[in-house]
């Protein structure tokens, strides 16, 4: 949009609220359900997660198996 | 403790490490190579990413002792002379584009880019969108837009 | 009341004030005493106290209407200001040490940017550097609540701009003519008959021997060549070339790679290292000490760190939520919420009631935590991003026993922060360590340890009760219940200090008090009550990317399209009839131009609004979303989660002034990406024995669409 102002505002963090209202939104009228647990995929997990202890984990030796 | 040799940037050099450290602390740690990003050590963020032999790798998960002399690794400090410019076309479209917020992950971003351009080139084709949806590098700040429109220059300034 | 919203409409920046529009600004400085030209600020002089603003806002808005968290920032910063200096070196170079963090949000090229506008110098010869910890500062060193533009804007451009008088009237002096004949470009000063100096040539002669006030005047905008134009990055040619430094990068003396093995639940304790004598003994390993949460391990690479930690045999004592889980803290947060209060009602009128849960979220960056520190018996030095220096110097000093200025904190470049770097954690466990080995480290934490002890956005409950009768909206109530948020970071002793000049009542907490200043309804919908609410779980908390906004916001916005299909209207059309103000009505009608909205969709697939006015700024977003089945059951390589996929978004900002047009989009796609992440799968998972299981998701690829990626970590 054009200026305003003089005076400039904060940015930095500006998009994030509406555009995660307008995704919900948009979910809840493509789907017919509004969304009340976020995110969305929340209950689904695909993968198993790393053991906590170690609590870092050893890196993997196979990155020569993986060039491209 | 083992001496590892390999060609870096286009120099063949020599490092005392033990042979089960990751490429990624011996660049690192070890050379001061530090372009290269440690963003998981797990193959998953892709920050590390530099070539091997012309094609990227993720340096946090290879073995130093598994790097053989003839090896050329790459990585963005030495893309450049690659080309033998003082950057390379990826790297200008890069600026271009503005692609870069903080800027951990781009070096990665950039390997990644430029091994999935010849990659494409190799089968005698142009880079299509489900290419560049196979570049797997994290970029926390979201500038993924910039990336792709990026890539697609590059692409075309690398020429054939 | 729309047009005395002043969250958008501040006094100050209405047409009504003509000074600036129509002509240039007067302002003050100093010319400090230095040996080349060195000019510093105070901005009090020249900018509207926002104390003495608020006589002008009427009517009953709510407090961040009339009294926003920048305001509280503003207010903190303005009496150090005056201590922000641009120095001209001979070689023609102006230094700025700007007392913020940059972490990818663009700051320093704004930063370069206003000081080459009002210099008239090339952007290639203004030197942006990130200060130290500069006590002295006060609470103006705090990089949070998207304040940087709005609190240095004019100060730093004060300062460039006396800088330039300064050697315009040097050079008039030094050539015997009158100051009006001479006049600036790119770093020159040009005079009669062809005479040319450049602006190093003369920064010594400009210096003055004792500080004196002088005033300048500043560009009014229709002059500008640099500000409002797209820019790009100052350190992108740094950043594609792999040579910006990071904390882990630096080449600090001694400062040998340093990891930590951690307890298994969340701020467990070190009881006792089993296996001590036999970690010391591991290849390229030069030190492992106990420290509070965990075994601290320094080697020759961060690689045998990690293989050390995979044979640490400890003793670990409980954490601080070792008994909770998603499960029950839910359940303590449905427990805590605030009743509603709505007044007692006609017979006829409807209600909407709606709960929605937002889960706990990692705001990690890319870059893992990371701190240097060279802890010395009688002084310390300490290398690390930190937004909030002075804390970190202060609360560092106290736990090393050391006087404060005998810790010296550098602030460094960050890979990310969305605000993670507020808080000075690992800096403050790298001086542990350093202290307890001895000698000087480069701790890092892992990624695991990133989101497993790390910082978390709280998990929190909105819920939203709406009375509506016939075509109006009586009342709207939304109660916002959080696991309390650690702002222990610098903005609570903003709070603290000012808390007579706040409005908001009572005795809020922190948090409360954020709350009250930053959230506000954007519509007219009768009385209205926003309320937050914490219960004290003790987990590592701190805020992320807009703090409260996003959670409430989406909340209040699934809601108003409840409302718009409850009484037959459109969700835009509605949102036209009860926005209050006209900057947000103009952007949402924008969006839904450019966004074609209401466009024929296929089934499964759906459009969607969302409006949003904070920092003195608005912005409307239109998305796409994809949710049909091939979509959502996709298959992606690896262990990603598919679900449904945003295949399009518009997002139209109002900035107020736009310093930087590539900037503000670059933070724009930037949000959109955190907003996508927010609402379909970034999220942390608490099991019971408080494992922090699944983890960290980051979003990737929109343009044609998004995929996301789960990672396993």
């Amino acid at each position: 949009m054009p200026n305003t102002s003089e005076s400039p505002s904060g940015a930095g963090e500006l998009a994030v609220a509406p555009a995660f209202a307008a995704i919900a939104c948009a979910y809840a009228r493509a789907t017919g359900t509004m969304p009340t647990y976020f995110p969305i995929n929340h209950g689904k997990l695909s993968f198993e997660p790393l053991p906590v202890q170690p609590s870092t984990p050893q890196s993997p030796t196979d990155g020569l198996d993986h060039t491209f | 403790m083992p001496t590892h040799t390999f060609k870096l940037n286009g120099k063949q050099i020599s490092v005392e490490a033990e042979d089960n450290v990751r490429l990624l602390w011996v660049l690192r740690d070890l050379l001061g190579v530090t372009g290269p990003k440690y963003g998981c050590a797990l193959e998953v963020c892709k920050s590390c990413t530099s070539h091997i032999n012309g094609k990227a790798f993720n340096p946090c998960s290879v073995q130093v002792k598994d790097i053989e002399p003839a090896d050329e690794v790459t990585t963005i400090e030495g893309l450049p002379a690659t080309v033998g410019k003082d950057l390379h076309p990826m790297q200008e479209a890069w600026l271009k584009y503005d692609v870069a917020q903080c800027g951990y992950c781009q070096p990665g971003q950039i390997m990644a880019a430029v091994a999935k351009v010849k990659q494409a080139r190799a089968e005698g084709r142009d880079i299509t969108d489900a290419d560049l949806d196979e570049l797997r590098n994290i970029c926390r700040c979201g500038t993924y837009s910039r990336i792709r429109e990026a890539v697609k220059a590059g692409a075309e300034d690398m020429g054939a | 009341m729309a047009e005395h919203r002043r969250s958008l409409d501040r006094p100050s920046d209405r047409p009504a004030d003509r000074r600036g529009l129509l002509g240039r600004r007067k302002v003050l400085g100093y010319l400090i005493a230095a040996p080349t030209l060195a000019v510093g600020v105070s901005w009090l002089t020249n900018e509207s106290d926002p104390r003495a603003a608020d006589a002008a806002v009427p009517s009953v808005p709510q407090p961040a209407d009339v009294f926003d968290l920048g305001d509280l920032q503003n207010l903190a910063a303005a009496p150090t200001s005056g201590l922000i200096t641009v120095q001209l070196k001979s070689d023609g170079t102006a230094y700025f040490a700007v007392p913020r963090a940059e972490v990818g949000q663009g700051i320093t090229t704004a930063f370069a940017m206003m000081v080459a506008e009002e210099l008239d110098l090339p952007m290639n010869k203004v030197e942006i550097a990130l200060a130290d910890a500069r006590p002295e500062l006060l609470m103006n060193q705090l990089t949070g609540g998207s304040n940087s533009m709005r609190s240095m804007y004019v100060p730093v451009r004060t300062a460039a701009a006396i800088a330039r008088q300064r050697l315009v009237e040097t050079a008039a002096t030094h050539w015997g003519v009158e100051a009006g004949q001479v006049t600036t470009r790119k770093g020159v000063l040009s005079g009669p008959s062809g005479r040319t100096a450049t602006y190093g040539s003369l920064a010594e002669l400009a210096a003055t021997a004792k500080t004196i006030t002088v005033s300048a005047e500043l560009k009014s905008p229709s002059e500008f060549s640099v500000l409002g134009k797209p820019r790009n990055r100052v350190d992108a040619h740094d950043i594609v070339t792999g040579r910006k430094q990071f904390a882990m990068d630096l080449n600090v003396p001694g400062a040998k790679p340093t990891m930590v093995a951690r307890p298994p639940t969340i701020n467990g304790t070190l009881r006792s290292i089993n296996n001590l004598a036999a970690l010391r003994a591991m290849p390229g390993i030069t030190d492992v000490v106990g420290i509070t949460h965990g075994v601290a391990i320094r080697g020759e690479t961060f690689g045998q760190c990690i293989d050390a930690i995979q044979k640490v045999d400890a003793t670990w004592g409980p954490g601080t939520v070792d008994g909770e889980s998603d499960a029950t803290v839910l359940a303590k947060l449905r427990a805590a919420q605030l009743p509603m209060a709505a007044p007692a009602l006609p017979l006829l009128t409807k209600t909407i009631d709606a709960e929605f849960v937002f889960a706990f979220a990692s705001n990690s960056p890319l870059e893992p935590d990371c701190a240097i520190a060279d802890v010395r018996p009688d002084s310390a030095e300490i290398w690390s991003c930190l937004k909030v220096p002075i804390v970190a110097q202060e609360d560092i000093a106290k736990q090393l026993g050391l006087p404060i200025d005998a810790v010296k904190v550098h602030v460094i470049q960050g890979g990310g922060s969305f605000g993670r770097h507020l808080f000075h954690d690992v800096a403050a466990e790298a001086a542990e360590i350093s202290q307890k080995m001895g000698k000087p480290v480069k701790l890092s934490w892992s990624r695991t340890d990133n989101f497993r002890q790390g910082r978390t956005h709280p998990m929190s409950t909105s819920r939203v009760r709406v009375n509506y009768l016939a075509g109006n909206v009586l009342t709207y109530e939304q109660r916002h219940t959080s696991v309390e948020t650690d702002f222990g970071h610098g903005l609570g002793e903003m709070i603290t200090a000012f808390a007579a000049d706040i409005p908001v009542g009572g005795n809020l907490s922190f948090a409360e008090t954020i709350f009250a200043l930053t959230q506000s309804s954007p519509y007219n919908f009768g009385v209205t009550t926003q309320l937050l609410n914490e219960i004290p779980l003790k987990f590592n908390t701190g805020s992320m990317r807009n703090i409260y906004s996003p959670n409430v916001v989406c909340a209040e916005e699934l809601v108003v399209d409840q409302l718009a299909a409850k009484m037959g209207q459109d969700p835009v059309r509605f949102r036209r009839n009860f926005l209050k103000d006209q900057r947000l009505l103009a952007v949402l009608n924008k969006a839904a131009e450019v966004g074609e909205w209401g466009k024929a969709m296929p089934k499964g697939t759906a459009q969607g609004v969302g409006v949003h006015s904070e920092y003195r700024a608005a912005v409307a977003t239109l998305v796409e979303i994809d949710c049909r089945p091939e979509t959502v059951n996709r298959p992606v390589e690896g262990e990603g989660v598919t679900g449904p996929r945003v295949t399009k978004a518009v997002i139209v900002v109002d900035p107020g002034f736009c310093i930087n047009p590539r900037g503000l989009e670059a933070q724009m796609f930037g949000g959109l990406q955190d907003a996508i992440a927010l609402a379909l799968t970034s999220s942390l998972h608490i099991k019971t024995a408080s494992r922090w299981k699944a983890a960290g998701t980051t979003t990737s690829t929109p343009g044609s669409g998004t995929r996301r990626w789960t990672c396993r970590w």
